[in-house]
């Protein structure tokens, strides 16, 4: 049973839809980044997704039943919302209390997350003092002290500093296997968005794919192999023949486009690797395939969304 | 049980408010003292309806002013994302109201006892 379920859903504000016929149901233990450019619509989903918006079509089911998403779901938003006027204790104690957290683990859990997030020396600061980075950890900090079994994430990771970033996501693997609980993070990052199990890209309002982060990229064409430092100006018939790909060669470096380039690099050194000076691989990242997809690619769109569904 | 929590913790942030609850609570404490000082003349009375008017509408103000702040500050959302109801929200609101305009009675009755 999917812990959360939207039909169908849009948004319509003025006279523009900001979401439309979104559709998506997201599991038990399960880490979904929602990638997409700014204003494509993430933070629209991730308000109705947490509760705060009704959607202007559509339904959201959460649970077995059309159980209250204030219950399931806890959010962090893109506008920290913490009180300005209570230090960054007493905010996590109040909202751990507004969402039931027993005592005994509200202040285990408040003293985790404060040295996960790097809040410790902050903690008896009040949130009108603390720098924005900060905020935006305290933010994610008063979501997770929730304990609910959804949480959604609206573009703060992007903006983490690496390390606490790689701490953070340690810990929802740690949540997601231990405690089955799922995630929903919205990113406008691809570096955020590859780690997730499943990304949802959206391009104006509208899903544009669902799947696996690396099937995701191969929209944006094949990896890019370039050679250089050639000792054989022969090598290039001998590995378009080998390889049967189009080699375009500029200023003494050979460049030809196919897939699992990893696995073809390997054996080109392992074939002519004295022949070879430099190998550079270049992969397409998530933002490429974002670029096809946003450059108006329709067919694409469309073959995509219908495989998918 | 939540919604009492929220009140509490919604009154220790009016408290920590220093500039409004000097204004909440300076404006009974003058009245009183112009009270006290106008003992022996008829506008006493005027005194002390305007002053019960006046706090009444500063803080029916104050609440609503904060709700605004609230709204554009985020801190709103985030209580609505919590399993608090909108309704018992409003009622917090409402509630941390009176107990601000019933302190400020307490300093308006308790000025004037202690001449």
């Amino acid at each position: 049973m999917a812990i959360l379920s939207a039909q169908n859903i849009s948004l319509r504000i003025g006279g523009k839809y900001a979401l439309w016929d979104v559709s998506l149901e997201i599991d038990h233990g399960e880490i979904v980044g929602v990638f997409g450019r700014s204003d494509s619509g993430k933070t629209v989903l991730a308000r109705i997704l947490s509760g705060l918006d009704e959607p202007t079509s559509g339904t959201v089911t959460f649970g077995a039943d059309s159980a209250d998403a204030a219950k399931c779901v806890s959010a962090a938003l893109s506008i920290p919302a913490a009180a300005p006027e209570l230090t960054v204790y007493e905010n996590l104690e109040m909202f751990a209390s507004l969402w039931g957290v027993p005592r005994k683990k509200r202040g285990r859990e408040i003293a985790y997350l404060l040295e996960l997030l790097s809040l410790v020396e902050q903690r008896s600061r009040k949130v009108s003092e603390l720098s924005s980075g900060a905020r935006i950890r305290l933010e994610i900090a008063r979501a997770l002290v929730a304990d609910a079994p959804l949480t959604v994430i609206d573009s703060l990771l992007d903006s983490l500093d690496p390390c606490v970033r790689e701490k953070l996501w340690e810990y929802f693997l740690t949540l997601r296997r231990n405690e089955r609980k799922s995630f929903v993070i919205m990113s406008s990052s691809s570096r955020v968005a590859e780690l997730c199990g499943r990304i949802i890209a959206l391009n104006n309002g509208r899903i544009a794919y669902v799947g696996r982060p690396d099937d995701f990229r191969c929209i944006a064409g094949d990896d890019m192999i370039v050679l250089g430092d050639l000792t054989n100006s022969a090598l290039r018939n001998r590995i378009a023949e080998r390889l049967s790909v189009v080699i375009q060669e500029e200023e003494g470096f050979l460049s030809f486009r196919i897939a699992n380039g990893d696995r073809v690099v390997s054996d080109l050194l392992a074939e002519f690797g004295s022949e070879v000076g430099c190998v550079y691989l270049k992969r397409p990242t998530l933002d490429d395939a974002l670029d096809v997809l946003s450059s108006g690619s329709t067919s694409i769109t469309a073959t995509l969304v219908d495989g998918n569904r | 049980m939540q919604a009492l929590v929220l009140t509490l913790w919604e009154l220790k942030r009016a408290i920590r408010n220093r500039r409004m609850l000097a204004i909440l609570l300076g404006v009974p404490f003058v009245a009183a003292l112009l009270y006290i000082v106008l003992a022996a003349s008829d506008a006493r009375r005027a005194i002390a309806l305007s002053n019960f008017l006046i706090c009444a509408v500063l803080t029916a103000t104050v609440t609503y002013s904060r709700f605004i702040t609230d709204r554009i500050s985020g801190f709103h959302d985030g209580l609505r994302s919590t399993p608090i109801t909108d309704p018992v929200l409003t009622g917090v609101r409402i509630v941390v109201g009176v107990v601000l305009f019933l302190m400020q009675t307490a300093i308006f009755f308790g000025t004037l006892a202690l001449r």
